[in-house]
């Protein structure tokens, strides 16, 4: 679920790296690039991914530069995959195995002939598979370098950082406790944050106080 | 140290932090001030989540509720139990967002921000602009407690004051559900 539906998960990043001088020129290029581009019918490819519009899925020409809103650049992930069930598969290829044995007036197949067969028998399928479509928006705040994307999915995040690579060659670092209490502390601080260990509420106060220095 | 071990390490701090707000907004009745914002009120909001450090055997216990005071889930504190996922509600100029925060990377999930009026086909772009401010908002709201949460928890003053405040509630509550299921 994106940022424009009611209800959306995300994950934070920093873009750590400076934008180009020409990143608008640029980026346009790049996106176009890497815009999604659908599976064609006579294709094997089970699946395809790339950038469309945010507000619109079918979008993936940005002949307006659409990404460009104010201060963001603003994308969405698109990932399309179409799959053949395992068992619909192994059920059709036995049927073309059994056509072929009668055809032939054979009992047995080779391994090879089996093999041709699966392909065939998966190719013919899977053109007639519909894609399952999914989308993931990205909203990139070019003023601070902090970027939104709507994952928490791990896979789905990976997909996100090695498009988004590919796209910007810039470096995304994603956001947890850590790195951003980093972010507004003093080195002195940051030195106790290093030597934090973990608080133990249950413990009782004078049990707690031996071996617990809570960061100090 | 590699990114996933340092965040495995470090996650005891975003733990205590879903700790820390929860006792916060239960002893402040919900309002928090920002060191730069306006007053904004943050409610524990029906479910979190506890479970043991044991990486082994994980045990989890998940509570429902309608109210913040979560017996049950205060109970689990006392055995050692550690927050890993909550679900949060704020207020903030007559609007609400609802979203549960996770101990891990402090990642958004379910965030339902106030409904915007604008239309997607007459003012796609007012849309855009008005949806990505209100997620920003909530991040922001979120991200300047953190940082109250984490300068208290480097403070001094967390051994000897925040410490045992968060222990005599937690203790409060444990012995309220205990009370409770004697009764």
């Amino acid at each position: 679920m994106g940022f424009i539906s009611n209800s959306s998960s995300f994950t934070r990043y920093w873009v750590k790296d400076q934008l180009p001088a020409d990143y608008r020129q640029r980026y346009a290029e790049q996106i176009r690039r890497y815009a999604f581009r659908e599976i064609e019918e006579d294709s094997d490819l089970e699946r395809s991914i790339g950038w469309v519009n945010i507000m619109n899925v079918m979008d993936n020409e940005f002949r307006g530069e659409e990404f460009f809103k104010g201060e963001f650049i603003a994308l969405s992930l698109r990932i399309d995959t179409r799959r053949v069930p395992g068992q619909v598969l192994k059920n059709f290829c036995r049927k073309a195995e059994e056509e072929i044995k009668a055809e032939q007036g054979k009992d047995f197949l080779s391994k090879a002939q089996r093999q041709e067969i699966r392909d065939l028998v998966r190719y013919k399928l899977l053109k007639r598979a519909i894609p399952n479509t999914r989308t993931f928006d990205m909203v990139w705040d070019l003023t601070c370098g902090k970027l939104l994307f709507s994952s928490t999915t791990e896979s789905v995040c990976l997909e996100f950082l090695e498009l988004y690579k590919k796209t910007f060659d810039l470096t995304l670092e994603q956001l947890f406790p850590y790195n951003l209490a980093q972010s507004f502390l003093t080195d002195s601080q940051k030195a106790l944050l290093e030597r934090a260990l973990p608080t133990s509420f249950g413990i009782p106060p004078e049990e707690a106080t031996v071996g617990q220095e809570g960061g100090r | 140290m590699d990114m996933v071990s340092l965040v495995r390490e470090k996650r005891f701090l975003g733990r205590e932090f879903l700790t820390w707000l929860w006792f916060q907004s239960d002893c402040r009745m919900g309002v928090f001030t920002p060191e730069h914002g306006q007053p904004v009120e943050i409610w524990l909001d029906n479910k979190i989540t506890l479970e043991t450090d044991d990486q082994e055997n994980v045990e989890r216990v998940i509570c429902h509720g309608e109210h913040s005071e979560m017996l049950e889930a205060r109970q689990a504190l006392s055995q050692g139990k550690k927050v890993t996922q909550a679900s949060f509600k704020m207020c903030l100029n007559d609007a609400e967002w609802y979203f549960t925060l996770d101990d891990c990377w402090l990642n958004f999930r379910a965030c339902k921000t106030p409904k915007v009026m604008l239309d997607s086909r007459e003012d796609p772009d007012g849309l855009f602009f008005e949806k990505v401010f209100l997620i920003q908002e909530v991040v922001r709201v979120i991200e300047e407690l953190f940082s109250e949460f984490i300068k208290a928890r480097l403070s001094p003053e967390w051994m000897t004051v925040h410490l045992p405040a968060i222990r005599n509630w937690i203790q409060s509550g444990g012995e309220a559900a205990a009370e409770g299921e004697l009764d």
